[in-house]
């Protein structure tokens, strides 16, 4: 029995398998973007919550579903406008006024107007000073408390008035919500427990449908939308754990478009004839930060507090081998806070900038009072323990993109070649976020941070990492200094262009020189879309950071 | 009288040693598995002598995730260091971690096995108990769950023993999460032993307990400990692998699990860069299955009878 | 291997062998318990999510009294842990925004056992198959290469093969998809939908299986191999009995026990081995869960997922002794 009819059970068994197997490889199920018309996308990010005001985790997909009433990209380019058609400034420069697009209705149905807008900011500003006030997501109250006054004149004009003179109502990126869904949805709820559950309602092209965390979200084209209802069928934004997948899937057409790619991919994609590739600078920095608190949370040694010891640590990082190494040439090297990209602030200091020598850094550590004292090849700081530095950075893709370990490889070399060793924990975003938080929130106890900061190019945001309003949030250092503040105070008052770059350019040679922050590199976006399926793309951002441009005018080929 | 006694049982045990190692090495996977074993711990004890220093960040010179060729055997990484570099860097991370915690099993496994087995009643119940539920929980989830928890405890950034925490961390919790299979086996051997004559002449001699089971059991012992040692390494070999490949392991100190998951993370899978995968992996492969063998051809020296796996 | 299997051969030996797993499980509960509570600093934060704005006040404060992390550890604080347990509520998970741990549980176990069940399937037909066939046949090439290739697959990572099973069948051949279980968008049609699932659980299913296949192989060879130098297989075959009914007959069954042992044991260890794999896949089931967990230090999920894995495990040993117990042949004398 044994031989014959085991080997007759197992040719019984891979003749089953065979012919399976082309019934596996081609069935419908794989009707891909160009049969349904279905925009496929490709992220790494990890959006948890629908409710713009509880997360900063979801601009995709919900950017895609709802309007900012100007933002920045409707002022760079003239046709990406959001909620407002025109705007305009009094002579004051205190008085705004908005004129919104007319006719314009929720997906809903709903008809949308100024008042949606007087409402989601008088939403926001009401909630300044209570114990739950709206500032832990993408909808928060910063910058509000410079605004007097939001009023609907009209269904189609709104008012804003400020206190000083400002360019927040222009320069903000609130998500404009419906004022007949929220405006039952107490401060508690809207800053956590509220999911807003799918299907929402917004004013953009695309209205998220379906969201399954960890996996995916299904967005329907809403047919109320401003400039009609939008060409494709739909749009799928598909969510990876790496970016691996995402590759993968842009060259068997399983998707259209993905961005945050890394350098490997990246190369190996634009050698694909199906496949365009796209490079551009971004809002995105890359940092080094020090732990400069003194008290509660500090890092385990005085050291990080003297900007001496901070200024010499800067001669040892090479911005250009990081550019080089780890971000393979994708990337500007680091300087101050201003990224190229703002093309009317950025500066490459170059009369103050450090240079990369280890022997440099070495002797400046030596005359600040760094010794190695004892010879073991560990430096001692001025209490007489031994440097053990704990660098603490995120794992995780995140929002602004994964930062390659390459880089912390190079920081942790360099650094242990002066002496200064170092040791890396590498934590998934919510637990590094919560470590970089206030101490008063359970934050601090790190010494040495690597993060990205990507906000816009507003001089607020350009200078929000030395803010004290920021610490803990967008000011992971918890550096403050009060010449500082002033100068961003001022800075935010200032409407003329002249005025404002010489306050900044000040601002930004005064951190550089205290150094809380050594800035590594400003990485450009990596993206990648396929040729097939679809049109209307854009040309220098295939897909923007700022609005939901191109979803708004994709076409099918 | 007792020198001669002392004398001719050390005699006759070197005769059996050499015996014994006769009998082992007849076994063809004994020779695969000291073969592989050799060649590794010989790499373990002096990579810098064989590659250099281990490459870091800053001195590699490759271009990125290139594949093998003449200057680099092995091709090289996302950072462009050689990957046969830091492989052979690895083998003393993986080895020592994985040795070092299978010490700590045996000691604790046969400590709780001599005892449990010696004393009886309702300490060996107890200890049983115990043992049982370290045996059935496997080893690798006890150790996923316990890491995190240590290192809050332990702190972080210090190097313990010349070790960096995390690597620490890992070989302590391998170490306390793997003894139960060594324990039971040591129980049934000390409950057999215990019945023999040289145990109760020992007694009724005066010995204590304590120096009962070390002097005279303990010795007897030793060939069921080595054999079962050698799997408890295989064993630790793939905690390690899996423990580090899930991301606690060190990126600064890469043993050949880290290596898989900065392989992973790089898109090493997506990017067709099998070299970067395939290295760390086969040298898993031959280490643990060299052990297994040679695990194996102890056990069958031992007890011819018993196949453990034949 | 559960040397509790003889118990089981009496009523009252089951009786043993039921209070013993409960036991066990009380005892991976306790230990669940203190684990998570020998943390230093504010151990209370720790489980709570500390200032992370993910969880609610409401549920904050709903896991403090639940957990009674304000009283004294023993016992107050395990019973209370213990009653929240047994009630099902395991605590709320920072990472996942406040959502209940046994939500999520619940949610990735299909997932996980979908791909469990399969790959045993798998590992059964090739590896006992293989295993029988070798250990009947001794020391034929058949016998060798088994065992060869056993032993190799028995010391391999199986996540390991893994990642290889992607740059050959997904990078290189791009027979199958090499992440997650669902295509991007794939068509709402339930058939299309299974199809692209199962097109999904090839690769990580098959690699499990090659975990176990090495085991199977192995165990099943020895135990036929046994069997089969026994004195009444030699006495059935002097008996005149054909080689195949022997084998049906006597040799099968008695060398299933061990078998059957191995397998149900493997049910409840399986579902640990799957972590890595699952990680390597980004197959959404409770390994998966496990890491990103383990990563983000969520520990009510961390401290949910132990109990879950070490409740399946007792569960598995306890059925593997009930086998023992049915298949035993002295039994049935």
């Amino acid at each position: 029995m044994n031989e014959w009819s085991l080997s007759r059970r197992s040719m019984v068994k891979a003749m089953l398998l065979g012919s399976s197997a082309p019934w596996l490889l081609n069935s419908t199920a794989f009707a891909g973007s160009c049969d349904d018309h279905v925009v496929r996308l490709g992220v790494t990010s990890s959006p948890d919550s629908m409710n713009p005001f509880a997360t900063w985790a979801s601009f995709a997909p919900t950017a895609y579903t709802y309007d900012f009433l100007v933002g920045i990209d409707a002022q760079r380019h003239s046709d990406r406008k959001g909620f407002a058609k025109e705007w305009s400034v009094g002579e004051d420069n205190l008085t705004w006024t908005f004129k919104i697009w007319p006719d314009m209705k929720w997906s809903d149905g709903k008809p949308a107007s100024a008042r949606d807008v007087a409402f989601t900011y008088n939403y926001l500003r009401d909630s300044i000073g209570r114990p739950d006030e709206l500032n832990v997501g993408w909808n928060n109250t910063s910058g509000l408390a410079n605004v007097q006054s939001i009023t609907a004149i009209d269904d189609e004009t709104l008012q804003m008035v400020t206190k000083v003179p400002t360019r927040w109502p222009v320069d903000n990126y609130i998500m404009i919500v419906p004022e007949h869904i929220w405006k039952d949805i107490s401060y508690a709820d809207a800053r956590g427990g509220f999911p807003n559950d799918p299907p929402l309602v917004g004013t953009g092209p695309m209205i998220v449908s379906e969201f399954r965390r960890s996996q995916f979200a299904r967005l329907t084209p809403n047919q109320y939308f401003r400039t009609g209802r939008p060409a494709t069928a739909g749009m799928i934004l598909n969510l990876f754990p790496t970016v691996d997948s995402i590759a993968q899937g842009l060259k068997t057409g399983d998707l259209d478009y993905g961005f945050g790619l890394m350098a490997a991919q990246w190369a190996d994609l634009s050698k694909n004839p199906s496949i365009v590739v796209g490079k551009s600078r971004t809002e995105n920095r890359i940092f080094l930060a020090f732990n400069t608190l003194s008290e509660k949370g500090a890092g385990s040694t005085k050291a990080l507090q003297d900007p001496a010891f901070r200024d010499a640590i800067g001669y040892a990082v090479d911005q250009k081998a990081i550019v080089d190494r780890a971000m393979r040439g994708h990337a500007d090297p680091g300087v101050g806070l201003v990224f190229p990209a703002a093309t009317d602030y950025y500066s490459d200091l170059s009369d103050i900038a450090r240079h990369f020598d280890l022997a440099e850094a070495s002797r400046r550590l030596d005359a600040a009072g760094y010794r190695d004292n004892d010879g073991d090849g560990v430096r001692e700081d001025k209490e007489g323990k031994g440097f053990q530095l704990e660098l603490i950075t995120s794992s995780g893709g995140g929002s602004n993109g994964a930062i390659p370990i390459t880089t912390l490889q190079l920081i942790a070399g360099w650094l242990g070649q002066i002496g200064v060793p170092v040791s890396v924990t590498q934590l998934d975003d919510s637990a590094f976020s919560a470590r970089a938080r206030a101490p008063e929130n359970g934050g601090g106890g790190w010494d040495l941070l690597v993060g990205s900061n990507w906000l816009s190019p507003a001089p607020s945001d350009l200078l929000v990492l030395g803010s004290s309003a920021a610490v803990g949030t967008s000011n992971p250092s918890y550096w403050t200094n009060e010449k500082f503040e002033n100068l961003l105070a001022q800075v935010n008052v200032t409407v003329d262009l002249k005025t404002s770059q010489e306050l900044l350019d000040q601002a930004v040679r005064l951190i550089y020189t205290e150094a809380p922050y050594i800035v590594l590199c400003y990485p450009f976006m990596l993206e990648a879309r396929r040729k097939d399926c679809f049109e209307g793309w854009g040309t220098n951002d295939i897909v923007s950071a700022w609005s939901y441009f191109p979803f708004d005018r994709l076409r099918p080929v | 009288m007792t020198e001669l006694i002392a004398e001719s049982r050390r005699r006759g045990r070197r005769l059996a040693i050499i015996d014994f190692l006769g009998r082992l090495l007849e076994r063809g996977g004994a020779w695969v598995g000291v073969a592989a074993l050799t060649f590794f711990l010989v790499l373990a004890a002096v990579p810098g002598l064989l590659v250099g220093p281990l490459e870091t960040a800053a001195t590699a010179t490759g271009d990125f995730l290139a594949a093998p060729d003449g200057q680099h055997l092995l091709g090289t990484d996302e950072a462009g260091r050689d990957v046969l570099n830091l492989v052979v860097h690895g083998t003393r991370i993986s080895l020592t971690i994985a040795l070092m915690s299978t010490l700590i099993s045996l000691i604790l496994g046969t400590t709780v096995g001599i005892t449990s087995g010696y004393f009886g009643g309702r300490i060996d119940t107890w200890l049983m108990r115990i043992t049982d539920f370290f045996f059935i929980v496997p080893p690798f989830v006890l150790a996923l769950v316990i890491a995190p928890v240590f290192v809050e405890v332990l702190g972080r950034g210090r190097e313990i023993l010349g070790f960096r925490t995390s690597l620490f961390v890992i070989l302590v919790v391998i170490g306390l999460t793997s003894w139960s299979f060594v324990a039971r086996i040591i129980r049934s051997q000390t409950l057999s032993l215990g019945q023999r004559s040289f145990v109760d002449r020992a007694r009724v001699a005066g010995s204590s307990d304590a120096s009962i089971m070390v002097r005279h059991i303990l010795p007897n012992l030793v060939p069921q400990i080595a054999a079962n040692g050698a799997l408890v390494v295989a064993g630790a070999i793939y905690t390690e692998t899996a423990l580090s490949f899930i991301g606690l392991g060190d990126p600064l100190q890469p043993s050949w699990g880290t290596l898989l998951s900065l392989a992973q993370r790089a898109g090493a899978a997506s990017a067709g860069a099998w070299w970067y995968l395939g290295a760390p992996g086969v040298c898993v492969l031959t280490v643990a299955l060299g052990f297994v063998l040679l695990g194996n051809a102890l056990d069958d020296t031992f007890n011819p009878r018993r196949r453990v796996i034949p | 291997m559960a040397s509790n299997g003889k118990d089981s051969r009496t009523s009252h030996g089951i009786v043993k062998v039921i209070v013993r797993a409960a036991v066990t499980l009380l005892m991976v509960t306790v230990l669940n318990f203190t684990l998570f509570r020998v943390l230093p600093g504010d151990a209370t934060s720790l489980l709570l999510g500390g200032a992370r704005a993910a969880v609610s006040n409401e549920q904050i404060e709903a896991q403090r009294r639940n957990w009674g992390l304000d009283k004294p550890i023993f016992p107050n604080q395990l019973l209370d842990y213990m009653q929240a347990t047994a009630r099902g509520d395991l605590g709320y998970s920072f990472k996942f925004r406040g959502q209940r741990v046994s939500d999520l549980l619940l949610e990735r176990l299909p997932a996980t056992i979908a791909l469990v069940g399969v790959a045993q399937i798998i590992a059964i037909l090739c590896g006992v198959m293989l295993g029988i066939y070798a250990g009947w046949r001794r020391g034929g090439v058949i016998d060798n290469v088994a065992t060869s290739v056993a032993l190799a697959l028995y010391s391999t990572p199986a996540f390991w093969l893994g990642m290889v099973s992607v740059v050959i069948f997904s990078t290189a051949l791009a027979w199958f998809p090499a992440y997650g279980a669902y295509s991007p968008g794939v068509s709402t049609e339930f058939l299309d939908r299974i199809v692209d699932y199962l097109r999904h659980l090839v690769l990580p299913a098959s690699t499990v299986a090659l975990g176990l296949i090495g085991q199977y192989v192995l165990v099943a060879r020895a135990a036929m191999s046994d069997v089969v130098s026994e004195d009444y297989m030699v006495t059935a075959r002097a008996k005149g009995l054909t080689s195949g009914q022997m084998l049906m007959r006597h040799g099968f069954r008695n060398a299933m026990l061990p078998v059957v042992t191995l397998v149900t044991l493997n049910l409840g260890y399986v579902v640990a081995g799957a972590i890595t794999v699952e990680s390597v896949f980004a197959w959404p089931g409770v390994g998966g869960l496990t890491v990103e967990a383990l990563n983000a230090r969520d520990y009510p999920v961390l401290q949910g997922v132990f109990l879950l894995l070490g409740a399946s495990i007792v569960v598995a040993n306890l059925i593997a002794d009930l086998a023992y117990g049915i298949l035993d042949p002295r039994v049935k004398q």
